[in-house]
Parts: C-alpha cells; sequence; structure tokens
C-alpha cells in the first residue's frame, strides 16, 4: 500500500475507528495510539480487499491482544500520563450532572456485555454492515441480527437497571 | 419466501438495520403487516436500537485532557446507510457547539426508550379500550422501508401512528443553547455579585422565580433536563479569575507528603444543594475551589462532576463550595477517600438583599388586569426545537380561558384543545395537559431573552398555517 492509499484510508476511517476505540477504551489517547498502529499496519499490507472490516478487525485485535498483555504497564503508563496531564494547565470538560452520570452509567452498562456483543455493536454504530461485522469478528453472516439484537438489548437494560439502581427508583418517569 | 413463522429478533433487527437481502425484506414486511405481535416486537426493538446508539453516544469525548478531538468532529460514515448513524453524527455536531446539551439529548433518550412503550399504554388507554393491536398495527404500517422508518424514528414526525411506538427523539440541534447561554449568563452573573468591587446588584432577588422553577425541577429531572456545566475556569473570564484569588492559590492539603496515594481513577463528585427547607436548588454553582473544577446543580438541585485521577490523593482534604445568587455560599471541606466517590449535600441559606431604594411609581389597575398583560405577553404559536414528551412539537397559547373567566387559557395543536396554561407573571407560564396522566411543564423566559420549556428552547413562531 503506498502512501497515497494510506492517506485516503486515513481520512476515511480514522474519524470512526477512533470513535469507536474511544468508546470501547474509555480513554481517547489510548485510542488514538491503537489506531495509528492499525494505519501503521495497513501501510505494511500488500492489498487490502475489505478495507474497512480488515482496520476494525485489526483494531480489535490489538486492543485485545494488548489487554491481555500489558494491562498491568499500561495502568502504570495511565498513571503517569495522568499525573503529567494533571501538572499541565488543560482543565478537563466540565460535566454536567446528566453527562457524568451518563457516562458512568454507558460504560458501566457497555462492560455488562459480552466481548463479542460489544465489539459486534461498536462496529455497526461506525456504520459497518452485516458482512464487514462477521468478516472482523469471524462470525457468520447470518448470526449478526442475533447478536445485535442481544448487545441492544443487554445494553439498554442494563443502562436503564444501573439508571433506576443509580436514582434509588425516587424519579418514577410519569 | 413469506415468513409463516413469527420474525425472530436477529431477522426484526437486520431488518431495522436495513441489512436483509431485499426479499427476504419484503418478506418480512408483508408479515408485519398481517402480524400485530411482531409488528410489536419491531417497535420494541427500534427502541433498542435508538436507545443503545444515544447510550453509546455517551462514551464519546471521554477520559481524556483533549477536547474531541478526531473522532469528534467526525463527519457521518460515508458509505453508512444505517439508520442509527444519522441521529448519532447530528448529535455530534450539536456538541461542538454546545458540549453541555448533549448530554441532555442523550438522557432524555434513555429515559426516552421507557417512554416508548410506555407511550404505547398510555395511548391504548386514552384512545380505545380495543387494543395492543391498534397502536402497534399502526406503528408497523407506517414504514414501507427500514430507511423510511429510521427517519421516522429520529425527528417525531406528525404522524400520530408512528409516534407510539417511537422514543420522543431528541433531534439536538444546538436546541438548549439558548438555556446554556443563559444559564452562563446567571453563572456570570454569580459570579460578578461575589466580587468585592461590585456594588449590590440593582435587580430585585430573583429567588421567588427561582423558587418556582424549582418546584418544578422533579418534573424536569423525569424529563432529562440539561444541568448547564459551569464554563472551564479560564483566564479569559474575569468572574473566575476572582474565584481563583479566593481560593485558587491556597494548596491542597496533603494527607501524607511521604506516601502519597494518588489516585489512580477519577473520583465522582456528586450531590443536591437545598435551600433550609429541602427544597432542591437549581443553577447553583458548585466548586473544588482548590482545584477550580465543578459544575451546576440541575433543576433538581442535584450536580455531578469529576476530580480527573491523578490530580488528588487518598487522604487530601479539599473544599467544596456551593453558591447561588440569593443565598450564602455553604462550604465543606471533605478529605478524597481511597478508592470511592464522594457524595456531598450541601444546603444554603437565603440572604437579604438590601437594595439601596425602591422607587414604586404608580399602581397597575388591577390584578387581573396585570394578570392579563402578562397573558397578553404569552399568546401566540410555538415550536419546540426538541420534542417533549406528552406535548405537541407545535402547540399555540390562546387566549380562550378554560373554564370562561379563569386564568387558565387554552393550548392547542391545530383545532385540538391539548392542554391550559397560565401566565405566572411575566417571566414564566405553566402549562398542564388535559387528558391523564396529567403533567405540567414550565415556560421560561431566560436571561438571554430565549423561551425555554422544561430545558428545551421553544421558538415563537406565526400562527399562520
Amino acid at each position: 500500500m503506498n502512501d497515497q492509499d494510506l492517506e485516503r484510508l486515513f481520512r476515511q476511517y480514522h474519524a470512526p475507528l477512533v470513535r469507536y476505540l474511544v468508546r470501547r477504551l474509555g480513554d481517547r489517547d489510548w485510542a488514538e495510539e491503537v489506531a495509528q498502529e492499525t494505519f501503521l499496519r495497513a501501510l505494511r499490507q500488500e492489498t487490502i480487499v475489505s478495507e474497512r472490516s480488515w482496520i476494525f478487525a485489526v483494531a480489535t485485535n490489538l486492543v485485545r491482544d494488548e489487554a491481555r498483555k500489558d494491562s498491568r504497564r499500561r495502568a502504570r503508563l495511565e498513571l503517569l500520563r495522568e499525573q503529567e496531564r494533571a501538572e499541565s494547565v488543560v482543565e478537563p470538560e466540565p460535566l454536567s450532572v446528566e453527562r457524568a452520570e451518563e457516562r458512568a452509567l454507558a460504560r458501566r452498562a457497555l462492560e455488562a456485555l459480552a466481548e463479542r456483543d460489544r465489539e459486534a455493536l461498536l462496529m455497526r454504530e461506525e456504520g459497518l454492515d452485516y458482512h464487514e461485522i462477521a468478516e472482523a469478528l469471524g462470525l457468520s453472516f447470518g448470526s449478526i441480527g442475533t447478536t445485535l439484537a442481544r448487545a441492544r438489548k443487554r445494553l439498554v437494560d442494563a443502562y436503564e437497571a444501573l439508571q433506576q439502581g443509580a436514582q434509588g427508583g425516587t424519579h418514577a418517569v410519569s | 419466501m413469506p415468513y409463516p413463522e413469527h420474525l425472530d429478533e436477529g431477522t426484526i433487527h437486520g431488518w431495522l438495520d436495513g441489512q436483509l437481502p431485499p426479499d427476504e425484506a419484503a418478506a418480512v414486511e408483508s408479515h408485519l403487516a398481517a402480524c400485530a405481535a411482531c409488528a410489536a416486537l419491531v417497535a420494541e426493538a427500534r427502541g433498542y436500537v435508538a436507545g443503545a446508539s444515544r447510550i453509546l453516544g455517551a462514551l464519546d469525548g471521554a477520559g481524556s485532557g483533549r477536547r474531541e478531538a478526531g473522532g469528534g468532529g467526525a463527519a457521518p460514515v460515508a458509505s453508512a446507510p444505517a439508520p442509527q448513524v444519522a441521529p448519532i453524527a447530528s448529535r455530534r455536531r450539536a456538541r461542538r457547539w454546545m458540549i453541555p446539551s448533549a448530554a441532555a439529548a442523550t438522557l432524555v433518550v434513555a429515559i426516552g426508550t421507557t417512554l416508548t412503550m410506555r407511550g404505547v399504554d398510555e395511548r391504548v388507554a386514552v384512545e380505545s379500550a380495543a387494543v395492543p393491536e391498534r397502536a402497534v398495527t399502526g406503528s408497523a404500517e407506517a414504514p414501507a422501508t427500514p430507511d423510511a422508518e429510521a427517519s421516522r424514528f429520529t425527528m417525531p414526525t406528525p404522524s400520530p401512528s408512528a409516534r407510539p411506538a417511537v422514543a420522543p427523539a431528541p433531534s439536538a440541534s444546538g436546541s438548549s443553547m439558548g438555556g446554556g447561554a443563559a444559564a452562563r449568563a446567571r453563572v456570570a452573573a454569580a459570579d460578578a455579585m461575589v466580587a468585592p468591587s461590585v456594588p449590590p446588584p440593582a435587580a430585585p432577588a430573583p429567588a421567588q422565580p427561582f423558587a418556582e422553577r424549582g418546584r418544578a425541577s422533579a418534573k424536569a429531572a423525569t424529563t432529562g433536563q440539561t444541568a448547564d456545566a459551569v464554563p472551564t475556569p479560564s483566564p479569559a473570564a474575569p468572574g473566575i479569575q476572582l474565584r481563583r484569588q479566593a481560593g485558587a492559590e491556597t494548596p491542597i492539603a496533603h494527607a501524607d507528603a511521604s506516601q502519597r496515594d494518588v489516585r489512580a481513577t477519577a473520583v465522582a463528585v456528586t450531590g443536591r444543594v437545598t435551600d433550609p427547607g429541602r427544597a432542591p436548588l437549581p443553577e447553583a454553582t458548585i466548586s473544588i475551589v482548590e482545584l477550580g473544577i465543578g459544575a451546576v446543580s440541575g433543576a433538581d438541585g442535584r450536580f455531578a462532576f469529576e476530580i480527573p485521577a491523578g490530580r488528588v490523593s487518598a487522604g487530601d482534604t479539599v473544599r467544596v463550595r456551593a453558591r447561588r445568587i440569593g443565598f450564602s455560599a455553604d462550604t465543606r471541606v471533605v478529605t478524597i477517600p481511597a478508592r470511592d466517590d464522594l457524595t456531598i449535600d450541601l444546603a444554603l441559606s437565603p440572604t437579604t438583599m438590601t437594595l439601596d431604594a425602591v422607587a414604586v411609581t404608580g399602581v397597575d389597575a388591577t390584578a387581573s388586569a396585570r394578570s392579563d398583560d402578562a397573558a397578553a405577553d404569552w399568546r401566540g404559536c410555538y415550536l419546540l426545537e426538541r420534542a417533549v414528551p406528552g406535548l405537541p412539537q407545535r402547540f399555540q397559547l390562546d387566549g380562550a380561558p378554560v373554564p370562561a373567566g379563569s386564568a387558565r387559557r387554552v393550548v392547542r395543536a391545530g383545532a385540538d384543545v391539548v392542554a391550559s396554561w397560565e401566565a405566572v407573571g411575566r417571566d414564566t407560564a405553566r402549562l398542564t395537559s388535559i387528558a391523564p396522566p396529567t403533567r405540567s411543564w414550565t415556560l421560561v423566559r431566560s436571561a438571554s431573552d430565549d423561551l425555554v420549556l422544561d430545558g428545551r428552547v421553544l421558538r415563537k413562531i406565526g400562527c399562520d398555517r
């Protein structure tokens, strides 16, 4: 793959890939890192047949590998990075009540899903079609609908359950 | 090939996602036309599709000091026909302009999914005794193709059949922008008031309208009203510099310098601000004095923000201060826990505001004349920029009293009377639905002259049609 291809690939898929990874990992810097590694690998590839599913598959595998390999080292780096960040002047976005709660609940709800369901759902959210998802995750086309149905249902149900728990059931929606 | 059997969930999601081959999609559609049970499943699945999308949207921009770089400004995925991509993308676009409002959008939905199913029930109850079938068939026949369905989904259209099956999807245009600006204006005002150099404000104490809003708050909370966050302290904001003078130079009292246990995870700080009578106080500014970070309480007085990981250590003490116009500030010294998050409830007492002089130049004729004046001001046609459950998106505040002679007046949607309204003051009107379950909404003219209803911006539009 030449630089021109890479550039096109990057322009086309970088944003959705990073969003996918941020949602998956909960950390933008880490997500950017994985995305970068993914595109570097693409550069080393002669040809890529199904671009989008290839990219998402590689990124997904990088995440899995890394999670397995050095989660402890990563945690340490995270901490250092956070410290460095704290010393810089960048203030975090202030969070409104809803936004902060929302995000925390969403993260916990997403964690309640099985790995494969989570990946399929996040890929779907980035516009991958069922064929691409099937290819990226090594699943059959026919199982994607069921996977997504289960993932969405669990996510929403988990979220609502958490939300009710968080509000102590006092804010019944009327 | 027709589906003699009922549709399974995978097929339904595949159909909603527009991923079935044409012949299979056609078979699904013909089955749905005849099968109320499956149509109901489709309606439910649609709720899940949208709900999941929005929950995931809440994760964007997470966990980095950098704001919304790369993915944040993403254009919609080029080749994505996916129905759910559209709302996400548009929401994201909105967020670039108005970060806090996006949260409201996502929250509403989460609740919206609950409302969805409930909406069906209510409708059934109100309309006729006959019928899950009726409500559901309506929703099933409406969409011709998954795509058409998707668009109906994301933008509540007036189509009565589609409505109940659909979560009141907030389109999250920059709609709470006005509200946000207003809240910021108020925050700025709050800061101005604590400035030693600023003379006592001559404006009358806003306690009454605020209290009014406080009462409406439980309702607002259930519909997911936004609490706009405090603008990030920046050197450009004079009000906030002031606050820095007051506190930011104070270093954090560290527990034990030799063995600092730096928090590797963010500390979520949540709580509630109330007045002495335990009524919620919205729009109070809550901040960690030492760190200059904080939030503004929402309509139900609740607030939440995070101390980012690494900023504090377990055992540190920090001051949490709540402040609001017309109330004396409350400061608590809290100790950062080793692992847990912080929950802090703060109570503010009203302060008496002394005004230099109150000049009364004449008295209005009668109270009713005044309320008429106030009412006249509100009359007209309005468009909600984002749907509010239970209210039509377009409605008219009519002058006709209900019942005759009362201060309550008619709210119409087209020719139908859908609610009643009453001017509560120059800047507040109250709307109440007519059909059970009774709901009410507070319509407020904010500091920036925007009209806000339950956190949604309301536009006054021409009544001609």
